[in-house]
């Protein structure tokens, strides 16, 4: 209940909620296919990576799945899909980016964008299958560290004197 | 491993086993007095250590309910996590960054320096520079700082190299990579820096010092020190004539416990060690333990900080290697001629993909952010550490209702930033938008920073018993055998990071507390 509370009634992220679980991912049940389809849209056009292929969205998706399994937290995410469709004024995400964009921008201080922001952030971010896009190399000691691997390889600027 | 009677009054039971704390244990143990070390986390191994940033956040972050109120950024950013420290055997000293600065000598004399501020609650150490000064050179020693006792520096990184070619190109002289208690070679004990990055999660090569593998086993070896780990201490307690003679807490068991005490030293942050007296009242000090001057809580600083990410054509990778690699002084100067009073450092700064996702916007999302995330290769950050102003607001007291996991009234952390803070971070973001378009920086983007790491001032030292908590030798004035030993005894901030000089001031703190036993002062 605190954390559902701490995460709706957040106006925007803290720091403290990186202590947040990742929830385990479950497939399907309880969105229908036009819901999971608009959770995926949804995920994506919060943090859109055209470089990202589908896979790190979908497994954020599965996360917010698995959270559903509380009753308040499926009863956010339902309700909060049908509000897109409300403003959408039919099927949200079938809809144009830029359609799409203008509608999230109305709901962007709702519990429930702010939930789904949170859940994507780190779900996605923390994500170590995305890090090599961006070229952040991640855990580095099992490997030595940079020291050999490039800590000082920036050759476009002088050396600095000491 | 050494263990004393709980009933045995002739120990010291230092509160705290960070920065302050473990090295005020460490020092009497050396001099052979008994010492008993409550610290409210658990105890890792360097082993432990996660080379992630969720996976560490989670692990070492004391996450106890904390709230924060006023006009601050955390207040809406981080309104329940407004300060990021550790909670664990070693303090913060393992997510530290391993800045080791002396304070400046006007520093000292605030006050007296930046003359009257309106609406500050500005002051003179008790303490000056010179009586400081050998202090801090053992404290080098001990930390292994670089740059002094012939402790050779760190290469230059990719981050540093952006630094400090941007600040020369805008004119700045005093660019350093020096000054890190983060070994360059294998030194006492520890190894040596492989560049992994990761400072910040606990540093898995042991080269960046920390009291978890420094202090505290030195002590544990000298067959002086007990160190209890998972021990809350919710109050401390006084005999008839006020003197401090025990200290309650909740073992790792979650079963209450009690210890004698000769002396009691706190060292629990700034946040935690002044919550501690204020619940520490009675009915012979109604208004929390050492607190009659009424200044407990009062006076928190925290460091103006801000950072500043600029975007290059070609690739930084800024996350490889030293976290905060270099320092620009330039800007530390006492010089009113800029608009405001206090100086600032200037530090490189990289973060990780996921953290700065997370801090980079605190409401950032579609294409404008992700397209700032996508840069993340071609960025390089820089950091602004800053002297605020104190102010008599400003600080912590306890919530009227709510009670934490313990049962102790939660924290509410209260700051009304000063018109100098402002003054002093717009010109921060000037200069940092120079200095990193100087080295070619194309795009700059703003990062405003919530949680607090450097917490200081809320017991503040004075000479005047009626202006401040403790002494010189952060002794309270109120109970002779009740020291604070941690940075709530900063009466300033300074532009500097604290670890260095709290590391001083403790050691100075031990030597005064064993002269004064054998003196049978205490």
């Amino acid at each position: 209940m605190k954390r559902r509370n701490f995460l709706a009634g957040s106006s925007v992220l803290t720091i403290a909620a990186l202590a947040l679980p990742i929830y385990p991912s479950r497939a399907g049940e309880p969105f229908t296919d036009g819901q999971t389809a608009a959770l995926l849209r949804l995920v994506k056009d919060i943090f859109p990576h055209d470089a990202l292929s589908d896979d790190p969205y979908q497994a954020v998706v599965g996360q917010l799945t698995g959270a559903a399994a509380d009753p308040n937290m499926l009863t956010l995410l339902r309700d909060g899909l049908a509000s897109l469709d409300a403003v959408a004024e039919g099927a949200w995400h079938e809809r144009t980016e830029v359609d799409r964009v203008s509608a999230l921008k109305e709901i962007q201080s709702t519990p429930f964008f702010l939930t789904v922001r949170v859940m994507t952030l780190f779900g996605l971010y923390g994500n170590p299958a995305i890090w090599p896009a961006f070229g952040y190399e991640g855990a580095s000691y099992e490997q030595g560290g940079y020291l050999f691997r490039g800590f000082d390889d920036l050759d476009w600027l002088p050396e600095p004197l000491s | 491993m050494t263990q004393f009677d709980q009933n045995d009054d002739s120990v010291v039971v230092v509160i705290g086993s960070g920065a302050g704390g473990a090295t005020v244990a460490h020092e009497l143990c050396e001099k052979g007095i008994k010492v008993v070390v409550l610290e409210a986390g658990p105890r890792f191994t360097i082993d432990d250590f996660h080379n992630n940033e969720l996976a560490a956040y989670q692990q070492l972050t004391w996450a106890d309910k904390r709230y924060a109120t006023g006009d601050w950024p955390a207040a809406t950013l981080a309104p329940e996590g407004p300060n990021w420290i550790v909670k664990a055997v070693g303090g913060s000293t393992l997510h530290w960054n391993g800045l080791s600065f002396r304070a400046q000598p006007h520093e000292f004399k605030a006050r007296t320096t930046y003359g009257e501020v309106e609406g500050a609650s500005l002051a003179d150490w008790p303490v000056t520079y010179d009586e400081l000064d050998p202090y801090y050179s053992r404290a080098e020693d001990k930390m292994g700082v670089t740059g002094t006792h012939g402790i050779k520096r760190h290469p230059a990184n990719n981050n540093y190299k952006v630094l400090y070619n941007g600040a020369q190109r805008i004119g700045y002289t005093q660019i350093s990579n020096a000054r890190q208690a983060i070994n360059s070679e294998f030194r006492d004990g520890r190894g040596a820096c492989i560049q992994l990055g990761f400072c910040n999660q606990g540093c898995k090569m042991g080269a960046k010092w920390s009291t978890l593998y420094s202090e505290i086993p030195k002590a544990e070896e000298t067959g002086n020190l007990e160190l209890r780990s998972g021990c809350m201490v919710l109050r401390i307690e006084h005999d008839k004539a006020g003197n401090a003679n025990g200290v309650i807490y909740v073992d790792g068991d979650g079963v209450e416990q009690r210890q004698s005490a000769r002396v009691v030293c706190v060292a629990g942050n700034a946040i935690e060690t002044p919550r501690l007296l204020l619940n520490s009242n009675s009915s012979l000090f109604p208004d929390g333990m050492a607190n009659s001057s009424g200044e407990v809580g009062r006076n928190y600083v925290r460091h103006v900080g801000a950072i500043v990410f600029g975007e290059f054509d070609k690739p930084v990778n800024m996350h490889r290697g030293i976290t905060v690699p270099g320092t620009v002084f330039d800007e530390a100067r006492f010089d009113p001629s800029r608009g405001f009073a206090g100086g600032y450092l200037i530090e490189a700064v990289s973060l990780g993909l996921t953290n700065l996702a997370v801090v980079g916007d605190a409401a950032g999302w579609g294409r404008n952010y992700t397209g700032f995330l996508e840069k993340y290769d071609h960025l390089a950050g820089v950091l602004l550490n800053g002297e605020d102003m104190p102010r008599s607001q400003n600080g912590v007291s306890l919530h009227d209702t709510e009670r934490d996991q313990y049962g102790l009234p939660v924290p509410i952390i209260h700051v009304e930033e000063h018109d100098n803070d402002h003054a002093m971070s717009a010109h921060f973001k000037g200069q940092a938008e120079a200095l990193l378009g100087a080295a070619g920086s194309t795009k700059q983007h703003h990062v405003v920073t919530a949680a607090a790491t450097h917490n200081m001032g809320t017991c503040r030292m004075s000479a005047d018993e009626d202006k401040g908590v403790v002494n010189s030798f952060g002794q309270t004035h109120e109970v002779k055998n009740l020291f604070v030993s941690d940075g709530s005894q900063f009466t300033t901030a300074t532009a500097e990071n604290p670890t260095l000089t709290i590391v001083a001031l403790a050691i100075r703190q031990a030597d005064h507390i064993a002269a004064q036993m054998s003196a049978k002062a205490l």
